[in-house]
């Protein structure tokens, strides 16, 4: 604790209006610093983001791990075994299992990463009006809330997906998933600002004269994001599993997108007889979800004060 | 405490009349006439199509057809399929089978979740603790139907132990694998929640208190510690219930089951207005119903709580 109380004691004659901005940033950069701290010497942070970054370098630059085209799909190399020239087989149609599953991660990444942006955006401003004013407010965005958080994610996301024309587009799918993506971002946000919002900090804040969207934004925002990064994280993951389960139902991207969820639902024909073509899409996807999990737990232990000890 | 009971139950009625609305306005919105879809290629007249229209109510208003369903849902008549089949019929076949699946995966989460949760908690070793972290870190990270899949490979197709579909049989026997696959993801949350729960409560006050009057381990773990951990727990899988009958979905494609998720997905496929929101309104019925008795269950096993208070 006694580190953390320095941040409070200003110089004697600091100018009064400054003393509201100068503690708070002291107060949330040193916050961040000391999770930087703590999150490099966590093995798991370096081995996750590593897998992150080559994935991320499969969806920026397919150019740099493949030069095959993975729509070109001569029927006469059908269920080929690996060779040098297919080195993880071809498909039932004849297409090339490597430049597939490289030629998926761009999809994947862009749907998980952008839903997840758009959704924790959207969740973190309804949370903090719900537990800033509190009110009718609350009540009204509470409510719409437990209305969102009531429908079968994945059956209300296929009747969403049924209003758009088939198009390979992967916007459809980010616009579909966020509509219910800002909801627990929202939920934890609003309890996060409820409790911060009855911290001394903010007594004092207000009690120097602090507007409320000064308040709101530079003392509680801040302090009550934490755990709302970390999970937003983990949801990356989360998202990325819901795109693959809607490309499964037939819903996702069109067939001119390559995505490892209908990869993963076309190998099933051929699953008695050439199990290794289901093998490598679902390992690409469960590696990439479980390195979003792991980034996202380390994130958490760094930001979360009571792990520390 | 029936002072909260009943404001509880006055906040699910906007809950229920917003999710409704809201599936509804979406099936209004779907492109296409699903009149002119029942007939595939060759249309009848459009008389006919206009008698067929009116008996839906598909010629009035949005707002009109809206109630027309709520006011038939509150005296649970659901009206007819397209094909003639009353919806409550379509719901009273498909939702025991869902249910039973359900049920089936909640008994797994209580067994394989709570059960593996209480010794990892337990366990000082860290080797196995580790171990059962990352299996469920790995379990959470494949999709439901990857699962499925590789479960039918090597338990049906490979070792011929367990059936690979359902279909039309509907026992114990053909419904284990399914149920499995269905708690897997919920399996894993429960461990994780069940174990850091446990953990918790071992390095409580009280519990050095409980050992300090000299208790055996034994009662101290089942008396004190599980008593105090289970609650979250209890309300966790509770709650699940409502997300296990939605999320049924892809389970059931996966086993070829006629469950209502099955139903639902045909019939948002097939843009059958009624049906989808009929079936969405019992399942989101489910759900509250599931966290209304769960919340009710807490107020009542936890003193601490006051509610209605605040």
């Amino acid at each position: 604790m006694a580190s953390n109380i320095e941040h409070f004691v200003a110089d004697y004659d600091t100018d009064l209006s400054q003393v509201d901005e100068f503690h708070t940033e002291k107060e949330v950069t040193g916050l961040f610093r000391e999770a930087l701290a703590i999150i490099i010497k966590n093995p798991l942070f370096w081995i996750s983001s590593v897998i992150i970054l080559i994935l991320g370098s499969m969806a920026l630059f397919p150019g740099l791990w493949t030069s095959t085209d993975p729509l070109y799909c001569p029927i006469g190399d059908s269920n080929l075994p690996a060779s040098s020239a297919h080195i993880l087989g071809t498909t039932l149609q004849g297409c090339d299992v490597y430049a597939r599953v490289i030629d998926g991660a761009k999809p994947s990444l862009a749907i998980g990463i952008m839903t997840t942006i758009i959704g924790t955006a959207i969740g973190v401003l309804i949370g903090t009006l719900a537990g800033f004013f509190g009110g009718v407010l609350d009540s009204i965005l509470s409510r719409l809330i437990d209305i969102f958080y009531a429908i079968p994610f994945i059956l209300a996301a296929v009747a969403v997906l049924q209003l758009f024309e088939s198009s390979d587009s992967i916007w459809k799918v980010i616009f579909t998933l966020s509509i219910f993506a800002w909801v627990g971002p929202a939920r934890l946000m609003r309890s996060a600002v409820l409790s911060v919002k009855q911290q001394e900090f903010i007594t004092a804040s207000v009690s120097l004269g602090a507007t409320n969207k000064r308040n709101m934004f530079f003392h509680i925002l801040p302090n009550a994001i934490s755990p709302v990064i970390s999970t937003a994280t983990i949801n990356i993951g989360a998202f990325i599993v819901a795109e693959s389960t809607l490309s499964f139902l037939g819903l996702g991207l069109g067939s001119n997108t390559v995505s490892w969820g209908q990869d993963i639902a076309n190998a099933r024909d051929i699953l008695v007889t050439t199990p290794s073509v289901l093998l490598w899409p679902s390992l690409f996807l469960a590696v990439t979800t479980l390195s979003f999990i792991f980034l996202g737990d380390a994130i958490r232990e760094a930001l979360d004060p009571k792990g520390r000890r | 405490m029936a002072r909260y009971i009943g404001l509880r139950i006055l906040q699910t009625i906007p809950v229920i009349i917003g999710t409704t609305f809201l599936i509804y306005a979406l099936v209004f919105a779907m492109p296409g006439d699903p009149v002119r879809a029942m007939f595939g290629n060759h249309p009848p007249s459009e008389a006919a199509m206009a008698v067929i229209r009116h008996e839906f109510h598909l010629d009035e208003p949005f707002i009109m057809q809206y109630l027309h369903f709520l006011y038939g849902a509150l005296t649970f008549d659901f009206g007819k399929t397209f094909q003639g089949r009353a919806v409550s019929d379509v719901i009273a076949t498909s939702l025991p089978i869902t249910a039973q699946l359900a049920f089936l995966a909640i008994f797994f989460e209580i067994l394989i979740g709570v059960g593996l949760g209480i010794i990892v908690g337990v366990k000082k070793g860290k080797i196995f603790d580790n171990f059962i972290l990352m299996s469920t870190l790995v379990i959470i990270s494949i999709p439901t139907f990857v699962l499925g899949f590789v479960c039918q490979f090597l338990f049906g197709v490979k070792m011929r132990i367990l059936p690979t579909t359902v279909g039309n049989y509907v026992d114990l026997y053909h419904m284990l694998m399914p149920a499995l696959i269905l708690a897997g993801v919920s399996v894993s949350y429960v461990i994780r929640l069940t174990r850091s729960q446990v953990r918790d409560n071992m390095n409580a006050d009280y519990v050095r208190t409980a050992r300090a009057k000299g208790l055996d381990n034994k009662t101290v773990i089942l008396k004190h510690v599980l008593r105090n951990s289970l609650l979250p727990v209890i309300t966790y899988i509770g709650a699940d219930l409502g997300a296990l009958m939605g999320g049924a979905v892809v389970t059931e494609a996966v086993f070829n089951i006629n469950g209502i998720g099955h139903q639902l997905y045909s019939a948002i496929a097939k843009g059958e207005g009624t049906l989808v929101v009929s079936l969405v309104t019992v399942l989101v019925m489910i759900y509250i119903i599931a966290n209304l008795i769960v919340d009710v269950l807490y107020a009542v096993l936890d003193p601490r709580i006051r509610y209605g208070k605040s």
